[in-house]
């Protein structure tokens, strides 16, 4: 009896302070902030401070006006060896062993370090709390055998150490990250991911098999032991109104 | 494409359908260069000769009056009326806005020549003001020329043309206007009864680029605009144009004339726009857009 109410709580205790997961190893493609496989499009003035690359397609069209801070390798043998290693990172990231299921809209939640798995499609309509409990190497896996959608202004918030750079978001088909959304960490999916208008994210958004479509994005590279701060999601101002042609009196 | 209401004449009917037969006078007032009397609406007819009678109006379509040249503020539109007086149009009592675009016909009714827009180039609603009626007509002045000087060497400072009476909205009352004395130099604001209420020194247009005289218009909107040094004190643009030249200012939007502040505001100096002292700009800044401008030598 005292062994069975001595091992309840060390489990609840187990749950709360799970094993730090192991973080998949991007090789190459942690240098890259976009990487297609059959395309990649931008609409407007995005930003990347990465590398942005497509294989084994090779268009990669509005840059610019897009801004590269890194290379661009349109269906070369760096971006083939980056989806290479984003084939493994993948696969590593959707074989870590479970922490706990999640399904649906993850908004409100506060999540440690672990591996969170979905068996349908992963939602977030507001905010996401990452809570490193103030170590700045807790991991976070996102496990999602479906799609990842993100509405207009959601945030994915990291607190009390975590990193952008230890958050990845494992997608078993295609990601969106809505409109004027704040987001941290790589998204790793199987077909295609869109970053509607104006969407800012410290991490990556790498694709392997299809397209990534960008629209005035801004994309911060997630190194460890940086700044967390993210430029705030700005919507790109409406065209200007033309100036209003007044009457010119006689004077 | 004008548009044609369309005249029938009918052997041996003497009755002018009520309205159309109307006679609208105005008091020393020429419309369309024809003298007219002010005020009274002429008792229908019956005199028993063969005479005409007019088709029941027919409204022209929302295509129609898109397709008719705006009565703006720089356009030329022979249709229109010549409008000249410096007294008071009895009927000008009330400032309306359109509900929609609205056509403008000339003298006879039938055939629109203009369109009246429901928003102005400020984007706000237009201000019309009827100086008189018949029947389900309202003679209103209009922003727009009729000629050019240039062509026959002087032109009507301003224009009227008629609109049907269920296009207005009645808006706002017009109790107060303004008279302006070239020769004096003076700017008048006077009450319904004619009794003056305000009165200031301004600056006129030389003799080489004089202000219209003997006519009336309006304050068809008002405006700030840095790009003619006006940050403080609205433009007070009239519906009224330089009878003298096409544009003495040089520009292209038709000689406009309007009522602006300048920090020299007296004599003859202006290229015909009326300049005004800040108290008197400040006055006139108050008085509602559709205030009628009386201009005397």
């Amino acid at each position: 009896m005292s062994i069975l109410l001595l091992v309840g709580p060390l489990s609840v205790q187990f749950a709360a302070h799970a094993a730090n997961p192991v973080a998949p190893n991007l090789g190459t493609a942690a240098t890259y902030s976009v990487l297609g496989g059959q395309t990649v499009t931008n609409t407007g003035a995005s930003t990347l401070s990465g590398d942005l690359g497509v294989n084994p397609g090779t268009a990669i069209t509005g840059f610019p006006p897009g801004i590269v801070g890194g290379a661009t390798h349109a269906g070369d043998a760096p971006a083939l060896q980056a989806q290479s290693d984003l084939t493994i990172a993948y696969d590593a990231a959707r074989l870590s062993p479970s922490t706990a299921n999640v399904s649906g809209d993850l908004v409100g939640r506060t999540l440690t370090a672990g591996v969170y798995t979905s068996a349908s499609d992963l939602q977030l309509s507001g905010t996401l709390t990452l809570d490193g409990q103030n170590d700045p190497d807790a991991v976070f896996i996102f496990q999602t055998t479906s799609a990842l959608t993100t509405a207009s202004a959601s945030n994915v918030n990291v607190i009390n150490g975590a990193q952008a750079c230890n958050v990845f978001w494992q997608v078993g088909s295609s990601a969106t990250l809505g409109t004027a959304s704040a987001f941290r960490g790589t998204i790793m999916a199987l077909t295609s991911i869109s970053v509607q208008t104006g969407a800012v994210i410290k991490g990556r958004t790498l694709a392997r098999n299809g397209q990534v479509s960008l629209d005035t994005n801004t994309f911060v590279t997630p190194n460890c032991g940086t700044s967390d701060v993210l430029p705030t999601p700005k919507l790109p101002e409406a065209p200007a109104t033309p100036a209003l042609r007044l009457p010119i009196v006689s004077g | 494409m004008p548009v044609k209401t369309g005249i029938l004449i009918t052997a041996g009917v003497a009755v002018f359908a009520l309205g159309v037969a109307t006679i609208v006078t105005l008091a020393n007032a020429t419309v369309g260069g024809e003298p007219v009397a002010v005020g009274d609406r002429a008792t229908p007819t019956h005199s028993g000769v063969p005479t005409a009678t007019v088709a029941p109006y027919v409204a022209p379509t929302a295509a129609q009056v898109a397709a008719l040249p705006a009565a703006k503020y720089d356009a030329v539109i022979p249709g229109l009326m010549a409008y000249a007086a410096v007294t008071t149009p009895e009927e000008a009592t009330t400032a309306y806005t359109l509900n929609f675009d609205t056509a403008i016909y000339g003298a006879d009714h039938s055939e629109a020549v203009a369109r009246f827009d429901a928003i102005n180039f400020l984007g706000e609603k237009s201000v019309v003001v009827p100086i008189a009626f018949s029947g389900s007509w309202a003679l209103v002045l209009t922003p727009a020329r009729q000629a050019l000087p240039s062509a026959t060497g002087s032109a009507p400072a301003q224009t009227v043309g008629w609109v049907r009476t269920e296009r207005l909205t009645e808006d706002h009352p017009l109790t107060q206007r303004i008279n302006v004395s070239v020769k004096d130099q003076t700017l008048t604001i006077v009450d319904a009864t004619g009794a003056k209420t305000a009165s200031f020194s301004v600056g006129v247009g030389t003799p080489s680029t004089p202000t219209p005289t003997a006519v009336t218009g309006y304050i068809q909107a008002r405006y700030l605009d840095p790009a003619q040094g006006q940050r403080t004190y609205p433009i007070q643009l009239s519906s009224l144009h330089s009878a003298t030249a096409d544009e003495p200012y040089g520009g292209s939007d038709g000689g406009l004339i309007g009522l602006h502040y300048f920090s020299a505001s007296n004599g003859a100096v202006s290229h015909g726009c009326i300049r005004l002292p800040h108290e008197a700009i400040t006055a006139v800044n108050r008085l509602p857009v559709g205030t009628l401008i009386s201009i005397t030598d």
